[in-house]
């Protein structure tokens, strides 16, 4: 026993040796990347992010809001910080770290109420704050999700875990790339997709609901913010009331596409039933820009 | 407990610690005794922590098999005869209702429906409790035994109680067998550091299958067949490839870590696989393909209705009949049945035409795993799509749609996958064939031994997808 207990000692020194090596080489890899996801998400956390609109949202927001479009209709600089299957944990944390460094005159957060509003794993959103977990909000975030993945974020290899191969290769190569943080879809929806109505029972997720609340405080005085309910394929009929709610509650602009019918059903727009592409998203943003700039000359 | 959790990491250490404490501080007379209570009191509570209303089932379970064979034993054989019956009814009772009260009443309204008579037999919403095929069919096979004499009824109920809830293995496996595992309960075990070191090794590997290699392949496929119809028929084929793989490392990961626990805590477990996808038929694949199951099925199905000792069509038969009580035992759903009834019939055929005894060599060898390979995976859509119909179209897209678009989620997502992949074919590849080469985990010189580990640890944490997901055969 007692040789046994002396290995293991020494095979899990070595392990720590190698986890804090690399703790620094993802920090150094994240620190210095020059272009890609890791370079985005390295700018939005340590001030890079300077624009006078942000957008927030899940891969909806990503492929949905044009920034060069927005900002040729509203004469404002905008930044699309959207992240593929993510929504309110993930862009509360990401809204806090850049408000640390600047206040955006506009937030527009495009909803989706899978990642916004319904009860899931929430651990799945904390992936990309992992990199910025020595923050205290980030750490407070972590804390109300789960509280294990606070012991977990001891071992640096799990604080770069999935992500390690990217950071690496976003120092060399990039394999994604953005404009201003819009990932936008060439292709164009093919066949024609039969509704598949979902007899799953959602339940209201209330860890998500409170964290939107949080991001509408810590937006007010400081920034407008607007929630929008882009549009689908399929006309969206879920129930919102929850962001109703809220959003009567606190003042806040509901702007909901979901029943509009200039994008319903018209496969030209969309490169499948949830995401627009480029030419969806070109006109959406044309049609977000004028709303901006009727808020903004109301609020004049 | 989950072997992939967090919880496992820090309970385990400490059960480990206290079980050897526990062994190291009473005299070798009371040793087994003592490990076998706390083993118990760590398994049920384990149990409780999960459904504290399911213990009880497993408790029933346990109380009626245990008196059951009492009775047997001391019985003469007429009585002898219908105790084994009533204790066959009552063990296997909740196994029925749980899981397929609702797949049995569904189907009898939608019998009646079709004859124009309404029925409306309700279903229940109750939680089915987790590994009960599992232990139901341990505590079942163990009645069988002494009912045929094959071991005597065991008559310390902690210990009986301990051979069914033992919680390495009480959610999935492997199924033991009384003659294996209740002489080990008895047995004094002292630390053995060799067993130890192996069982770690094992656990190790094990946990590099689910969380690097399984649950990885996982989002590919999950992804692909959650809305195959927008898919091109190269990406539904890659995604049943990379299902027939993700099941493997799933099941046989969990299989190696319940191994692992169990050899750190000085049992032996049987091995419940042995490079499945290198067998040169789907008669020999079922020998190598869960192995607990299938001889389970092959002892107390397919021998007592008479096995291959009976006219060729009887046997046939029979093979068909064991092999759709495998499917039933998967799930209350006709995709399972199915897939069991295939296997069933492809066995039936290769016996029709002498290839399940025959071993081929060289370039035939080589065609006929791959073939083997290929009829296999094609059948896993059956147990894997929700309906007999989505399968049908899964399958349709795959052999009809050439054209399309190969979806490979993120580039560093998909070099993953065909990392891991890679590197368990490998590892399968030199087990099979070359098993003194490449012996990276029992390599002679402690640097290469360790690098390994620490590769493969390194590699688990850098990119393993710690989401708990639970093991795919827990919910059987």
């Amino acid at each position: 026993m007692k040789r046994f207990i002396l290995k293991l000692s020494f095979f899990l020194i070595l392990l720590i040796i190698i986890d804090y090596t690399f703790g620094v080489l993802g920090k150094k890899a994240l620190e210095s990347a020059t272009s890609g996801d890791t370079k985005r998400e390295y700018i939005v956390a340590n001030g890079g992010i300077t624009d006078e609109i942000v957008v927030l949202g899940s891969s909806r927001a990503v492929h949905h809001y044009h920034p060069t479009i927005i900002e040729e209709n509203t004469g404002l600089s905008c930044y699309n910080v959207g992240v593929d299957g993510n929504g309110i944990i993930l862009m509360y944390g990401r809204l806090s770290l850049i408000m640390k460094y600047h206040t955006p005159k506009l937030v527009i957060y495009d909803i989706t109420k899978d990642f916004d509003l319904n009860k899931n794993d929430n651990t799945k959103y904390l992936g990309l704050l992992k990199y910025f977990y020595d923050d205290k909000t980030i750490k407070e975030i972590f804390s109300s999700v789960d509280k294990l993945e606070c012991y977990k974020m001891y071992s640096n290899m799990y604080k770069y875990n999935s992500k390690f191969l990217q950071l690496i290769a976003d120092n060399f190569h990039s394999f994604s790339t953005n404009i201003k943080g819009y990932k936008p879809i060439h292709h164009t929806m093919e066949y024609v997709p039969k509704r598949n109505i979902s007899n799953q029972k959602t339940e209201l997720d209330s860890l998500k609901i409170g964290y939107l609340e949080k991001l509408i405080l810590l937006c007010k005085d400081k920034s407008q913010l607007i929630f929008v309910i882009s549009p689908s394929y399929f006309e969206d009929n879920q129930d919102y009331s929850p962001l109703i709610n809220l959003c009567a509650k606190h003042n806040i602009s509901l702007l909901d596409y979901g029943k509009d019918t200039t994008f319903i059903g018209k496969r030209r727009f969309f490169g499948d039933t949830v995401h627009m592409n480029n030419d969806g998203a070109t006109d959406f943003s044309r049609i977000i820009a004028n709303e901006i700039n009727k808020l903004l000359n109301k609020n004049k | 407990m989950i072997f992939n959790s967090f919880q496992f990491l820090w309970l385990f250490p400490i059960i480990f610690i206290v079980y050897y404490i526990c062994n190291s501080i009473v005299g070798n007379k009371k040793q087994s005794k003592l490990s076998n209570y706390l083993l118990l009191i760590i398994s049920y509570l384990l149990y409780l922590q999960w459904n504290p209303a399911c213990t009880l089932v497993l408790l029933g379970v346990t109380l009626c098999t245990y008196f059951g064979a009492i009775f047997i034993e001391e019985k003469e054989r007429q009585k002898k005869r219908i105790i084994a019956f009533i204790t066959l009814i009552l063990g296997t009772f909740p196994l029925l209702f749980f899981k397929y009260y609702n797949f049995i009443s569904s189907s009898i309204n939608e019998g009646f429906a079709y004859l124009g008579i309404e029925i409306g037999l309700n279903g229940i919403n109750l939680a089915i409790p987790l590994g009960l095929s599992f232990y139901t069919f341990q505590a079942i096979g163990y009645v069988s035994d002494v009912y045929s004499k094959k071991v005597k009824a065991e008559r310390n109920l902690p210990d009986y109680m301990l051979f069914i809830a033992f919680f390495p293995q009480i959610f999935s496996g492997p199924i033991s067998k009384a003659s294996s595992l209740l002489p080990q309960i008895k047995a004094n075990r002292n630390f053995d550091y060799l067993q130890a070191v192996q069982g770690l090794k094992w656990l190790l590997w094990g946990f590099f299958m689910k969380v690097f290699v399984a649950d990885r392949l996982g989002l590919y496929v999950d992804t692909v067949y959650s809305n195959y119809e927008y898919y091109s028929g190269g990406t539904c084929f890659l995604a049943s490839l990379f299902y027939s793989l993700q099941i493997y490392c799933d099941f046989a990961g969990y299989s190696l870590m319940a191994i692992g626990v169990g050899s750190l805590l000085g049992f032996n477990l049987i091995n419940n696989f042995n490079r499945p996808y290198f067998a040169q038929s789907v008669t020999e694949f079922w020998h190598r393909w869960h192995i607990s199951l299938s001889l389970w099925l092959k002892d107390y199905i397919y021998i007592p209705l008479g096995g291959s000792r009976c006219s060729k069509l009887r046997s046939y038969l029979n093979i068909l009949a064991t092999f759709l009580v495998s499917g039933i035992w998967h799930g209350a759903n006709l995709t399972f049945i199915v897939w069991g009834g295939i296997h069933g019939l492809l066995q039936i055929a290769e016996k029709f035409l002498g290839l399940h005894k025959r071993n081929s060599r060289g370039i035939i060898k080589a065609f006929r795993i791959l073939l083997t390979f290929l009829i296999i995976d094609i059948v896993w859509i059956f147990f894997r799509m929700p309906t007999i119909s989505s399968a049908i179209d899964v399958c349709r897209k795959i052999f009809t749609d050439f054209g399309g678009e190969l979806y490979k989620s993120t580039n560093t997502s998909f070099f993953l996958m065909l990392l891991g992949v890679t590197m368990i074919l490998l590892k399968e590849f030199f087990d099979e064939y070359f098993p003194k080469r490449l012996r990276l985990f029992d390599n002679k010189s402690i640097i290469v031994r360790y690098t390994s580990y620490l590769i493969i640890l390194s590699l688990i944490l850098l990119f393993g997808v710690f989401d708990s997901t639970q093991f795919i055969y827990v919910s059987f």
